[in-house]
């Protein structure tokens, strides 16, 4: 999110109603824009799968191949997409536009040795058609490049050519997929499978010529932001911790429980607990937007206040002051995002409750999307307060609350396995996190002047020394 | 008896008064063995001792106040100190009476962690928002915080080193040095004396004054924190040594307790002094005016050599030997030279370091332009030398050339410091008449040899370790 604030302020300031509606669009679709377009043209492809009578089995393996590829490839980059964040950041404020492009090569060369061989070696003994095994590993590794790339493109401006590259590719995959299916006549599963590579790819090669054109100096220091790996090791690890506890539940049911399925000996799902999971995924969407705007615009400018006097001639009771206004506007923001979560929880409930009956869902799976949108509201807001204790640069904070997250999930949904009330463990570690976050938010907030002051070195030692 | 003797920012880095005060002290005293506890500067002077140092000096401690340096820490400490604890930090802190007790207790060894962890605890943090809340709200908390962990970084590191194990300590200063000296007996209890040859406050004082690093408001911080120091000494202290009447008084007036301080003037060898070898044939119209001091600037130079260009108007064959060390401010020496250069004077000369009883024999008079002085010892080896001198009325000039209703005449002129004029008159007048050099010169001859000899003072010294030896501090409770 480096860079974004500056150009959504602008947006912002005394530019009437519609402009700041146009902000929102903007900056929902450049933040979450990758994720929510995978999610949609799963969406339409699956549709058309069920409309077209594919066979359970194949629309099974398709779906299958694009969850795997979906959530692996964010497992593999979110931990150093965390790192590449700072780093993007901090060149951006030191005005060091020149290495910025050279470390997302930088990132893909190791994100992609580290998907490439694991993909490779999964899909090796998998059994299915070659051209398949290929097409998915194909989406995987292309998907391993959509989201560093989002990272980078996040602090570009150009929010509209953002977003024309993005339904550039939609579009294309749906041509694409038309084109495979009915003119050449591919097996239905393969032929999407293969548009959204065909997709994937283009937009990965917009936003390449994107990235290309406005970071045009290239150096070479290509791991240079491994420096950073070293520096901030929790970051690593707080990116990897965040996505692996979203998903780590999944895992559990795949390979511990009865919805356990597994298709074409090579994936094991659990789809009776998946899908209803993935429709509730999308609820939390409205959050991460107003997180964008909401931090970026008006809690930004009093951070930006507190760190001002600090940093200025500010006396003990000017900081005091700052930052008694900070963390009143902090809560005040915090608390008005989670009014508008909880909104989009209630229709995203009763959505589900009214829609999804009709695209084949049991009550069961009513109820378990039910659980899991409310879960998703306390991750939502557990998501925003640890990416503000990142704001304050408290990674030991975030990285605690991130590990917790994963640990207490994991065992919680191990450990209730029996009740076979799946996804309640979900909430119940999600708000026990939520908990565990605002207590250190809190706590954090409260000692705030102390951890600024004293994670500076002990004396201000001249440069080179 | 083993001696540790504690010298800071002098012996045996620096020539100079307080060091070679030290040298003939140590040698001395054969019959004592010496622990020399150095407080230096910088860290690379490591090792780099201008002095031999006598057979008797049986250990040596460095410590450096810029090691603070490499002083790491790991942030996020909670150390629970006690009320009194913290009691004594503040007051530290904010330059009221300081329970030093309490202060060395923590810091010493064991009881915290590292100083780099301590000063980026909680407590301390919570410390100095307290301290600027009652004391500074107005002042930048920034500068103040960065400032206070300056302040305190390198008398934290001396505490937390600890002191060498010996039977008395004996610091010739109060500052850094004092504190290190009652650390000494606050850990071993044994008994702690105190030199003082200029008045560490007061010197610390003009420089801070002058320092253009520290903002206006910071400098009472500093001065009542380097005031702190020296009253921990003052209190400490079983004697305390001065070398003349005017420092007494000074000292009671800073809070020394009047009865613990007794006067031991320095000494001089007089009769080291006799013959020296004086000018040479054809040198004679010459009036040599000599200064034998370190180039820097409380010697105050630069006011010498504008003086010096006045009376080169009234005394064209009037030479200025400026005889001392000139690396230790090269910055200040340059500065000097180009004075000189831009003075277009003729006949000043910078000899460097140099032997001084070649060159003393050789001078019509001699003139110390310091803005700040203790008991000089160029002034009594230049009276053993029976040369007439011209000096500023700082420390014991004034005493040393006029007397204390002592009996004797004066033996050269005193002046008002840094008084360009009248420092040039003075010059002048002896410049003029040989007579009156003569004769001054033997008053001062005369002086020294009855007043101020090295025996007397190691006399001086002798009883008082003596008397030392006699204190007892009940069990030894370390």
């Amino acid at each position: 999110m480096a860079g974004i604030g500056f150009e959504l302020k602008k947006m912002f300031r005394g530019q009437g109603y519609l402009s700041g509606m146009k902000a929102y669009a903007y900056s929902s679709l450049v933040t979450v824009g990758p994720m929510l377009l995978c999610m949609l043209m799963v969406t339409i492809l699956q549709q058309m799968l069920m409309y077209l009578d594919v066979s359970y089995q194949e629309r099974m393996t398709f779906l299958s191949a694009v969850v795997y590829a979906f959530v692996f490839s964010l497992l593999v980059t979110c931990g150093f997409i965390m790192v590449v964040s700072r780093y993007i950041a901090d060149k951006i404020y030191m005005r060091e536009y020149d290495d910025i492009i050279a470390s997302l090569y930088g990132v893909m060369a190791i994100c992609l040795s580290i998907g490439g061989v694991s993909g490779a070696v999964f899909y090796f003994f998998s059994p299915l058609d070659v051209a398949f095994k290929l097409s998915a590993y194909l989406l995987f590794v292309e998907l391993i490049v959509v989201w560093l790339q989002s990272a980078y493109l996040s602090a570009l401006k150009d929010y509209m050519r953002i977003i024309r590259g993005y339904l550039t590719a939609v579009v294309l995959t749906i041509l694409a997929a038309y084109l495979f299916v009915y003119v050449i006549s591919l097996q239905t599963g393969f032929g999407m499978l293969l548009a959204m590579n065909v997709g994937f790819f283009v937009m990965i090669v917009l936003s390449m010529l994107h990235l290309e054109s406005y970071f045009r100096k290239q150096e070479r220091n290509y791991f240079d932001f491994l420096r950073y790996v070293k520096q901030f090791p929790t970051l690593l690890g707080t990116g990897l911790f965040c996505s692996l506890g979203f998903y780590i539940h999944n895992f559990v049911y795949w390979m511990m429980s009865p919805l356990q399925e597994q298709v074409a000996n090579t994936y094991w799902i659990a789809s009776t607990y998946d899908v209803p999971a993935f429709y509730a995924s999308l609820s939390i969407l409205p959050t991460m937007v107003m997180f964008v705007v909401s931090v970026e615009t008006a809690f930004y400018e009093k951070y930006r206040q507190y760190y001002g006097t600090i940093l200025g001639t500010g006396s003990v009771l000017d900081i005091k002051r700052a930052k008694k206004d900070m963390v009143q506007t902090l809560m005040q923001e915090l608390g008005f995002m989670m009014e508008i979560q909880l909104f989009f929880t209630f229709v995203s409930l009763a959505l589900g409750i009214t829609l999804l009956p009709h695209i084949g869902f049991s009550s069961e799976q009513i109820e378990r999307f039910n659980i899991l949108v409310i879960a998703g509201f306390l991750y939502a807001v557990m998501f925003v307060i640890m990416l503000l204790l990142l704001y304050f640069d408290d990674r030991r904070g975030a990285f605690l609350v991130t590990v917790f997250f994963v640990t207490s999930t994991a065992i919680l949904t191990v450990a209730m396995l029996p009740l076979e009330n799946y996804g309640f463990s979900f909430f119940v570690s999600t708000f026990l996190t939520l908990i565990a976050a605002l207590a250190r938010l809190v706590y954090f907030l409260k000692n705030i002047d102390y951890y600024t002051y004293c994670s500076q070195p002990l004396i201000a030692k001249e440069l080179g020394k | 008896m083993k001696i540790c003797l504690i010298a800071e920012g002098s012996y045996p880095y620096i020539t100079g008064g307080v060091s070679s005060w030290i040298h003939s002290l140590i040698k001395g005293m054969p019959e004592h063995e010496f622990i020399l506890y150095a407080i230096g500067a910088q860290e690379k002077n490591k090792g780099k001792f201008v002095y031999d140092l006598p057979v008797n000096v049986v250990e040596i401690k460095e410590v450096f106040l810029d090691a603070y340096i490499r002083e790491e820490a790991v942030p996020g400490k909670r150390l629970a100190l006690t009320d009194e604890e913290q009691l004594a930090l503040l007051s530290l802190l904010e330059g009221s009476d300081v329970n030093w007790g309490d202060f060395f207790s923590m810091l010493v060894k064991g009881r915290l962690p590292s100083v780099g962890d301590f000063l980026t605890s909680k407590d301390f943090f919570d410390i100095v928002n307290r301290l600027c809340e009652q004391k500074y709200p107005q002042i930048p908390f920034t500068e103040m915080i960065w400032m206070i962990r300056s302040m305190i970084l390198p008398l934290c590191l001396i505490i937390e080193e600890g002191m060498p194990e010996a039977d008395l300590y004996h610091s010739v200063c109060t500052g850094y040095g004092g504190v290190a000296g009652a650390l000494g007996k606050h850990l071993y209890a044994k008994p702690f004396v105190l030199t003082e040859h200029g008045i560490y406050t007061r010197e610390r004082e003009e420089e801070i004054i002058k320092a253009s690093w520290i903002k206006g408001h910071f400098k009472d911080i500093w001065i009542d924190y380097f005031h702190n120091l020296s009253q921990c000494a003052y209190s400490y202290a079983d004697r305390v040594i001065t070398l003349f009447g005017r420092n007494k008084d000074i000292q009671i007036e800073l809070g020394c307790d009047a009865e613990k301080i007794d006067i031991i003037p320095n000494g001089v060898e007089v009769s080291e002094y006799r013959d020296l070898p004086g000018k040479l044939p054809g040198e004679e119209d010459i009036i040599n005016i000599g200064a034998l001091v370190r180039v820097v600037p409380i010697k105050d130079i630069k006011t010498l050599i504008q003086s010096f260009a006045f009376v080169k108007e009234q005394v064209p064959n009037a030479h200025l030997i400026i005889m001392g060390p000139t690396n230790e401010d090269e910055e200040y020496f340059e500065e000097c030279q180009q004075l000189v250069t831009s003075l277009e004077l003729e006949h000043v000369r910078f000899t460097g370091t140099v032997n001084a009883k070649e060159y003393l024999g050789k001078m019509d008079m001699l003139v110390l332009t310091s803005i700040s002085e203790g008991q000089p010892l160029v002034i009594l080896e230049g009276m053993s030398c029976a040369k007439p001198f011209v000096t500023t009325d700082v420390g014991s000039c004034r005493e040393l050339l006029y007397g204390r209703e002592d009996g004797y005449e004066e033996a050269g002129i005193v002046v008002p410091v840094m008084h360009v004029t009248q420092i040039a008159q003075a010059m002048v007048t002896l410049c003029h008449d040989e007579q009156l050099r003569t004769q001054m010169g033997n008053n001062g001859y005369r002086r020294v040899s009855d007043l101020y000899t090295k025996e007397k003072f190691l006399e001086g010294y002798r009883d008082l370790y003596r008397e030392c030896e006699g204190i007892q501090y009940g069990r030894n409770w370390i």
